[in-house]
């Protein structure tokens, strides 16, 4: 039976159904080509970890986050300041030591976690490790995903160019279909993306497996006493994993609500360290005018 | 912190190829993987990885990449005239097969009768049945799983009834009818000799050195039971939940004097988490200690035992 002789509707189910082999085509050939037993990793090093999870600007947070723990950068009111008496050579590697030399004079938190310079240092220090490790992508697998899509694309866009042509040839409505075959090639394009390798999200994951009893118990961890950890914790989770009542400087990382916003703690209660309200301890939730707590909670800033 | 800063570490270096580790704790987890410049190997209890996940279970594959794993058994049981089930030495030999460990290990215990689990790691009556029985149980194991295990000597708070041989005998003479190494816990030698009345020296040398493969330290603590009519009597308990009491690092010492193979030693902590800085401190205290004993025997040869 020729497909093409299809009708219509029949043939939109088939391309459907064609579109999401080829889809699942591309994902499994993508996984197979990426995957591989993921060797000696950099487990001790939360700084690789923090890259591998959310790229540069989640290691610089960590960074950020490893000195004030130390006790080498100061927060107030959002703003970090290198301590008197410390030295950028202070900092282990080359990303707290941009940091520290970033900070000698006040900067915003949030501003230092996405500044250009400190995310170049995190890439310097972290992508090379990485890539070895076929944890991320190379330009060499960025090259072969794009060819496998657009590969893909090409047999979706050519079996929906023949019926196109033969529907138009017997004067049949074609726009389902030349919309259909628009979505499949976009969505194929989403396996184009990801900075990780399937083997680095297989490392990721085991990581967040064997850390799993470490976030369980992130409200136990103390600030200036257990900083490796915290360091961990916060790579292998990210910043909403620590304990906003133990470290109470992370809320400066958070995105101030604009005045009349609507916050997204929705409903009578926004407890949790992971709420977005607020920047700063004493800071106003947006909207009816009540005081987001310091230290963690939020508590009873309704929406507005 | 307030343990761990109060005292100074401890900095010998051992025998280079002396290994020192931890027993894997999830909550331990971030401690370990932070410090594997300071931790050589990681021993994982073979029950807790039967009913992992698959998740749980490629981790573990992972881990093993980072670290080399031991693989230690809780519940085979092999010191009993009764045959160890099949269905444990098959996903015994699963778990060694897929984490491919550097040598696993299980107790010289009885943990079931029939079929019913104790729940605890009992010792077995010290006679010539049982040694022969567990030499048959070992070698039914290291036939099934592919290598033989190391055993370990365990604590017990009572002598097993109608024995008629002392426990370091019968652990000799199991080690020389199994062919298996021993996993030498000197723990539960401090906590026998305590509860006993032994001197652990006249344990120690009950062994063929070279044929103590391995060590677990770990700690205890004094319990109070009611005995008999003459009132409450204290026994020392091993419970994993305290530090490593300093007779066990002389005992190490002894071992390091008497031992001239390559060592594996593993630090059991099972709960009431120190900082992991005091956990390394105690690995540091072992290898001080171990080092101390080589040292010894170097200089003085047979003499440097106590």
């Amino acid at each position: 039976m020729n497909p093409f002789d299809l009708p219509g509707p029949q043939f939109l189910a088939f391309y459907a159904l064609f579109g999401a082999a080829t889809l699942a085509v591309v994902y499994q050939t993508r996984q197979w080509s990426e995957a591989g037993e993921p060797g000696r990793v950099p487990v001790s090093d939360p700084y690789a970890i923090a890259y591998l999870r959310g790229g540069p600007t989640e290691a610089v947070r960590l960074g950020i986050t490893v000195l004030i723990d130390r006790q080498l950068l100061d927060v107030t009111d959002d703003t970090a300041e290198i301590r008197k008496g410390v030295k950028p050579a202070h900092g282990v590697n080359e990303i707290e030591r941009g940091i520290l030399e970033e900070t000698e004079r006040a900067k915003p938190v949030l501003d230092l976690a996405t500044s250009a310079r400190l995310q170049a240092l995190a890439r310097k220090s972290c992508v090379p490790e990485l890539m070895r490790l076929g944890l991320i992508v190379t330009p060499e697998v960025m090259s072969r995903r794009q060819t496998r899509v657009v590969v893909a694309v090409a047999v979706l866009l050519t079996v929906a160019a023949i019926k196109v042509a033969v529907g138009l040839s017997r004067n049949r409505p074609v726009s389902f279909l030349v919309l259909s075959a628009i979505v499949f090639s976009v969505a194929t394009f989403f396996f184009v993306r990801g900075l990780r390798t399937s083997r680095g999200d297989r490392v990721l994951d085991d990581l967040r497996t064997l850390f799993d009893a470490l976030r369980g118990r992130a409200e136990d961890l103390r600030p200036n006493a257990s900083t490796s950890e915290l360091a961990l914790l916060m790579a292998v989770f990210g910043l909403e994993a620590v304990s906003v009542y133990q470290f109470p400087f992370v809320k400066a990382f958070r995105r101030p609500q604009p005045v009349g916003a609507t916050n997204s703690c929705g409903g009578s209660s926004c407890g949790g360290s992971t709420s977005s309200c607020g920047s700063s301890s004493g800071s106003s939730c947006g909207g009816g005018g009540s005081s987001c707590g310091g230290g963690g909670g939020c508590g009873g800033c309704g929406g507005s | 912190m307030a343990v761990a800063e109060a005292r100074e570490p401890v900095r010998l270096k051992a025998d280079t190829t002396d290994r020192f580790g931890l027993t894997w704790q999830p909550a331990l987890a971030a401690g370990i993987l932070a410090n594997l410049d300071r931790i050589d190997v990681v021993e994982v209890i073979a029950e807790e990885q039967f009913s992992a996940s698959s998740r749980a279970a490629r981790a573990l594959e992972t881990l093993a990449q980072q670290v080399p794993l031991l693989v230690h058994g809780v519940a085979l049981g092999p010191a009993s005239t009764a045959r160890v089930e099949t269905r444990r030495l098959d996903r015994l030999a699963r778990l060694v097969n897929r984490v491919k460990p550097a040598f696993w290990s299980e107790h010289l215990a009885c943990v079931r009768a029939g079929n019913i689990e104790i729940g605890h790691l009992a010792a077995a009556p010290r006679t010539a049945a049982t040694i022969d029985a567990t030499a048959a149980n070992l070698a039914r194991a290291a036939s099934v799983v592919g290598s033989r295990p190391m055993v370990e000597n365990i604590a017990t708070l009572m002598d097993p009834p109608a024995s008629d041989r002392s426990e370091a005998d019968w652990t000799s003479s199991v080690v020389g009818a199994s062919g298996c190494d021993l996993l030498l816990d000197l723990h539960n030698v401090h906590a026998n000799s305590l509860n006993f009345g032994f001197d652990p020296i006249d344990y120690l040398d009950t062994f063929d050195p070279e044929r103590i493969g391995a060590i677990h330290l770990a700690g205890g603590c004094w319990i109070e039971s009611t005995a008999d009519d003459e009132g409450r009597e204290r026994r020392y308990l091993d419970d994993h939940l305290h530090d490593v009491p300093d007779p066990v690092y002389s005992l190490l010492a002894e071992v390091g004097a008497r031992v001239r193979r390559p060592l594996t030693v593993i630090l059991e902590r099972d709960g009431r988490f120190p900082p992991m800085q005091h956990l390394l401190w105690q690995l540091d205290r072992a290898r001080a200690a171990l080092a101390e004993g080589r040292l010894r025997a170097a200089r003085y040869g047979a003499q440097g035992r106590k």
